[in-house]
This record gives structure tokens, sequence and C-alpha cells, in this order.
């Protein structure tokens, strides 16, 4: 795949926060539908690469494209896009936050059709039906009109993810989306990002969950130190030797669990 | 209490049209140095949390100043200072309600900014991940919340404005303070009529603060406790 075809391609992004470089030159393409899982260390830049691709961070060097189009700047100029382009372009990626980031004015039915009245410009009349066929599609309907703090963690992430579907994005990135819950809530939330993984969603997910990454993702992107240390279909990583960075990383039980 | 006292309210019937007068000056006084005070914090708030410095801190400096001065000296010093200094003579009334409105502008506009600074910026990122422009995320999320979180403090800001609108008196607005010393010098009968005046203000701002509080509680419940 070449970077024409891609739906969201990188080059040579690079980034540092007060003289400390944490992405250095990363390229890479994704084509529609492919589910990306970014795995490392915590501080290997996994977070900071995908608030990049959306502008939530502005990367110091290298391009973001959407559909070919350059997200955030002028290409030639390099000068930031006027705030209402930017805005389009950060419409057309969604995003899950590790710690859900609901708007807590707002019911679960309002923190849904808030993009899309605000944003996409729709009519309450059509954006509720919509906004209720993606919760009831999440097992949520009912709590449509109840206030995000008394949802449970898992709740609120499903409803954010909800959020971001809503709003018929290109693709999602999903920032640690499980890594704020207790341990019995992770589930409910990974089989919905499963679910959406196998109807052809575009994702890009930093976890620390291994399992889905290796079960769920197409490839896996395995940074270190702010780099693209190696990348592949989970098999392919599977495969590497026992003293490569990754397989140190993801560890010899997990190796060999899944290879068995 | 003094036993011998024979209270006697019927001066306050009697002259009733002197206190009615007063009260709509206070209310007037209240209005106009109020919405003032809100209007010019609405201003100050974003200024004083610029990013940039040449904003910033001449509206700090504005800002520490005012708060540093009581506000019967401010309103006693623009009523006899600036007119020297200016040559602009302006009305005790209007002296009043701008000083007021400056004084109270610089406590609204350190309240809004707290309350800005309090929402967590996670939530802006949401609206701007869903592709609002920061001016969107300030209106519809940033500022209700922001609402919401410094409502005690807002309803409190506006019991001292009510409060302060009697430093009027001072300088002779005819606001309620005034009219009752007048009234209870005239008719010697100052316990009736100050009485009278505390009780206003009680009524007043009793109900405001009960409201506030119950307020505060139902916005914490259905919004913010986990």
């Amino acid at each position: 795949m070449d970077a024409q075809q891609a739906l969201l391609s990188v080059e040579g992004l690079g980034k540092s926060f007060r003289g400390r470089e944490v992405l250095l030159d990363i390229s890479f393409n994704v084509a529609r539908a492919e589910v990306i899982g970014l795995i490392g260390r915590s501080g290997s830049g996994k977070s900071t690469l995908l608030r990049c691709l959306n502008m939530l961070e502005q990367p110091d060097a290298g391009l973001v494209r959407l559909k070919g189009d350059t997200v955030g700047f002028h290409e030639a100029t390099r000068k930031p896009l006027p705030a209402r382009a930017m805005a389009r372009q950060r419409a057309a990626m969604g995003m899950v936050f590790q710690h859900f980031n609901l708007w807590p004015h707002r019911t679960v039915l309002q923190n849904v059709i808030e993009g899309p009245m605000a944003v996409l410009g729709l009519s309450r009349e059509q954006a509720v039906p919509q906004a209720m066929a993606i919760l009831e599609n999440i097992g949520l309907a009912t709590k449509a009109d109840t206030y995000p703090v008394t949802l449970s963690g898992g709740q609120q992430q499903r409803v954010s993810i909800a959020r971001a579907l809503a709003m018929q994005p290109s693709l999602i990135l999903f920032d640690e989306p499980t890594s704020a819950l207790d341990p019995e809530l992770v589930t409910e939330v990974l089989a919905v990002m499963t679910d959406l993984a196998r109807s052809g969603t575009t994702m890009l997910v930093v976890t620390h969950e291994m399992r889905f990454a290796f079960e769920v993702c197409h490839r896996i992107f395995y940074l270190e130190q702010g780099r693209l240390a190696d990348q592949g279909t989970p098999a392919e990583l599977l495969q590497r030797p026992a003293d490569a960075s990754v397989s140190t990383f993801i560890g010899q039980a997990f190796r060999e669990l899944k290879r068995a | 209490m003094i036993p011998s006292y024979h209270w006697d309210f019927s001066t306050l019937l009697e002259y009733h049209d002197i206190l009615v007068d007063g009260i709509l000056m206070t209310f007037r006084v209240l209005a106009l140095s109020l919405s003032s005070a809100v209007l010019l914090g609405l201003i100050l708030a974003p200024l004083r949390a610029s990013q940039k410095r040449w904003l910033r801190l001449p509206v700090q400096a504005v800002i520490e100043v005012v708060r540093a001065i009581p506000p019967l000296v401010l309103i006693v010093w623009a009523y006899y200072c600036l007119p020297i200094m200016t040559g602009m003579k302006l009305s005790a009334y209007w002296t009043c309600v701008l000083a007021l409105g400056l004084y109270g502008s610089v406590f609204f506009a350190e309240i809004f900014r707290s309350g800005l600074q309090s929402v967590d910026h996670g939530l802006v990122e949401a609206g701007l991940a869903v592709g609002m422009t920061p001016l969107k995320v300030l209106l519809r999320i940033s500022a209700p919340i922001a609402f919401l979180r410094i409502l005690p403090a807002f309803v409190g800001q506006c019991v001292m404005a009510v409060k302060n609108s009697v430093l009027g008196s001072y300088i002779a607005v005819g606001e309620l303070l005034y009219q009752g010393q007048r009234l209870s010098s005239e008719t010697f009968r100052p316990l009736e009529v100050l009485t009278f005046v505390a009780l206003f203000f009680v009524v007043t701002i009793l109900p405001l603060s009960l409201l506030a509080g119950q307020v505060e509680r139902r916005i914490y419940g259905r919004y913010f406790r986990r």
C-alpha cells in the first residue's frame, strides 16, 4: 500500500517537549478498515503519536495526511490552518480518551448528539434517532437520559465510543481506552471495540491489552523511545527472535501462549 | 433591650414614600453596578488568563490595585478626586455606580477565571476532537461547566454587591440607608427606621443565600458527585 491509497499516511513525524525528543521520524500508512495496535512501554510516545494525528499536540516535523489532505498545516508554508479548517479535519477523526472525558453537564444522549448538532449541523430530529441507534447497539439505550457521573467507568467509556461513532468519522483513535478501568469492566469495553473492528471501522488503538492487540488488530506498531522500532502483523511479531526488543516487551510467557 | 422604650412603627407607614424611594434607588444602583461588574468581569477574565504577558500583566495590576482599595475609599476618592483630575463632574449616583461596578468587576473576573481554569482540560480536548472550534468549545463546554462550578462564589459576590450598594449613602446617593438616616434624624425614630433598613437587607439576601445553597447541592449531586 502506498501513501496515495492510504486513508491515513504519516511521513517523518517528529515531536519534542522542551528539547526532549518524544517522537522521531515516524512514518506509516493505514488503509481503510485496518485496525492498528500501538504498543510500547510507558513514555515510549504512543499517546503523543496518537495526539499528533488529530493535532491535539502540534508535531514539530513531518506530515499527517488524511485521504490525501495535509492535516493541521498548509503543507508549503507549515502555517497552522485556520480554526474552522482544523476543526473540520478533527471531526473526521474520532477520539476515545483514557479518562472518557464525557461532558458532565450533558446527559448520555446529549453527549452523543452534541457533535452531530454543533459541528455537523444536524437538527435534533435527525441526531436523536441516529444517536439512539448507536446507544442501542452498545447496550446503553436505557441510560440515555442519565448523567455521566451516575455510570460505571465501563459504561462511560462505551458512551464515549458512541460519541465518537455519532460523527461517522473516517477513523477512530483510541488512547488507552481501558487503562483507567477496574479489571472487571475492561471486558465490556473491549467487546464493543472488537465488534467495531470486525465491522470494518478503521481504528488506531494505543493499548496495554496484549490479548486485544494480538487477537483483534491487523497490524501492530511497537514504539520504543519515540521511534517506530518494529511493526508487523501479530503473527509476524510473534515470530521475532526472543532477543528482539518487541519480544522482550511482550514477554516470553505471552509469546509461547500465543504461538501454541 | 430597653423595657421602657415604646416601639412605634407607624413612622414607617407615615413616611413610607421616603423609604420606598430609598429602596428603588438601592435597586437602581444595584442593577446598574452589578450588571456592569459582571460584564466587565467577563471581559477582564480572559485577559487575566491570557498567555500573552502584555495583555495579562496590566489587567492583573488593575485587579490587584482595585482589590486592595476599600470600596468606600474608592467611592469617595472617585467622587472628590476624579473631577479634579479629569475635569469631568459626574453625579453622586453615577460615581457610585461606576465605582461599585469597577470594584465588583475585579472580583467577578477572578471568579470567572478560576471557574474556567477548573474545567478539566480533557473535556476541552473532547470538544476539539469532535470537531468544535475553540470558540465553540468555550461557549458549549467550558463556560457552562465553569458556571456550574462557580455558582456559589458567584452568588456570594452578588450578596456582597447588595451590601456594598449602601456605601453610596456616604456621598448622598439617595438609597435606602441614606434615606433611612435622614428619616431617623427628622423623626427621632432611629430604632424603628434603622431596624427596618437592616431587615430589608436580611429579607433580600437571606433567600438568595438559601436558594444558592440548595442549587449548589443539586448541581453537585447531579453533575459532579462520584
